[in-house]
């Protein structure tokens, strides 16, 4: 991803951080609520369901967790083949799910070079005073 | 100029890919340090902290895991779970919900612009984790004059190896919190607030988890 990309993708989710802090704050009293019930095996539980819902809230949107692409990436064979996508409901939901298919979307980042090229230094690279990149052929 | 001459030796003999030496030297050009690196379509440092999180979930799922075997096989752990201080524990908590707070507003402050406002709910977070440790402190002080030390019994072994644990990760990332923000005052790698805060939400969310378990299943 660019920096340019990125920046319009850390823009585009405005996340209300303080409404889901009140809300992590008021299921933190929820728990503490539910430890006072009756039915031990129930409140359990109950009390892990709110540990549940809080963790994907900090992880979801603290952690950005939920704008972060999907990592077909990780899987690289497997939902791009076309015997699978044959089935209509596995196709029907798959397809909406990783509508971005970032094997084939994917294209190097400016950054790019500077990455491969691990081993020029920084100040070497940056500028030569000639005003062409040391690292172009 | 001799630190240019090996690099450019070095690349000499590599293929560089066609079309992307202008941006590359558009990006050399660029005044700002903290450029990003993407061999993926996730920044490398976000993409490394996830990675390294999915090593630390080994380690405390591993003990969440093995203490949920042995809680379920010994009901009578609930007694003991009672001598914890719940009314610290839940202050913790909220102690800790308050720290992610202040991190994730310093990265929303870094993203427009605002390091000085940054640098502040840095030394916030900071703040909170210093809380959250004296409180921790007074309720190992507060165990161990009943008598309930690390060697008292399963039970506590496993509430001072879980909370131990968690509480040289709260210290842990208190000073990558400080040492990001002495960089960030300075207006330099400003990407790292948001890669320190993953790490901080995430000693967040095995507390989210360690406080009922330890703290709240006090009964049968």
């Amino acid at each position: 991803m660019s920096s340019e990309t990125a920046a319009a993708h850390e823009t585009s989710h405005r996340v209300p951080y303080v409404r889901i802090y009140w809300i992590l704050v008021a299921a933190l009293l929820v728990s503490l609520f539910l430890a006072f019930m009756e039915h031990h095996m129930l409140a359990a539980a109950l009390i892990f369901a709110v540990a549940l819902v809080k963790a994907g809230l900090v992880a979801g949107y603290y952690m950005h967790l939920k704008f972060e692409p999907r990592f077909v990436v990780l899987v690289p064979g497997f939902f791009a083949d076309e015997r699978i996508h044959a089935d209509p409901v596995f196709a029907s939901t798959y397809r909406e799910l990783f509508s971005v298919d970032h094997r084939f979307n994917w294209k190097p980042p400016s950054s790019y070079q500077l990455h491969v090229y691990e081993l020029i230094p920084r100040s070497a690279s940056r500028n030569d005073g000639s005003g062409a990149n040391v690292s172009v052929r | 100029m001799s630190a240019a001459v090996p690099s450019a030796e070095t690349t000499a003999t590599l293929p560089a890919p066609a079309g992307h030496g202008a941006a590359a030297t558009a990006l050399a050009a660029a005044p700002h340090v903290d450029e990003e690196r993407a061999a993926t379509s996730v920044p490398t440092g976000r993409l490394g902290i996830w990675w390294f999180l999915a090593s630390e979930i080994v380690i405390f799922g591993g003990l969440i895991t093995c203490y949920v075997l042995f809680r379920i096989r010994h009901p009578e752990w609930g007694k003991l779970a009672a001598h914890t201080l719940t009314p610290a524990g839940a202050v913790n908590t909220f102690v800790l919900l308050t720290s992610s707070l202040c991190m994730v507003l310093a990265h929303e402050a870094v993203s427009r612009g605002n390091l000085r406002l940054a640098s502040q709910a840095m030394m916030q977070t900071i703040f909170c984790g210093f809380v959250f440790m004296g409180i921790k402190a007074f309720e190992y002080g507060h165990e161990v004059a009943q008598g309930f030390t690390p060697v008292a019994g399963l039970f506590w072994s496993f509430y001072y190896a879980m909370t131990g644990l968690h509480a040289l990760h709260v210290l842990g990332g208190m000073f990558a919190i400080l040492a990001v923000r002495k960089a960030v005052a300075r207006g330099q790698h400003v990407r790292r607030v948001e890669i320190v805060g993953i790490y901080w939400h995430f000693v967040d969310i095995v507390w989210i988890f360690l406080f009922p378990l330890l703290y709240l299943a006090s009964r049968g």
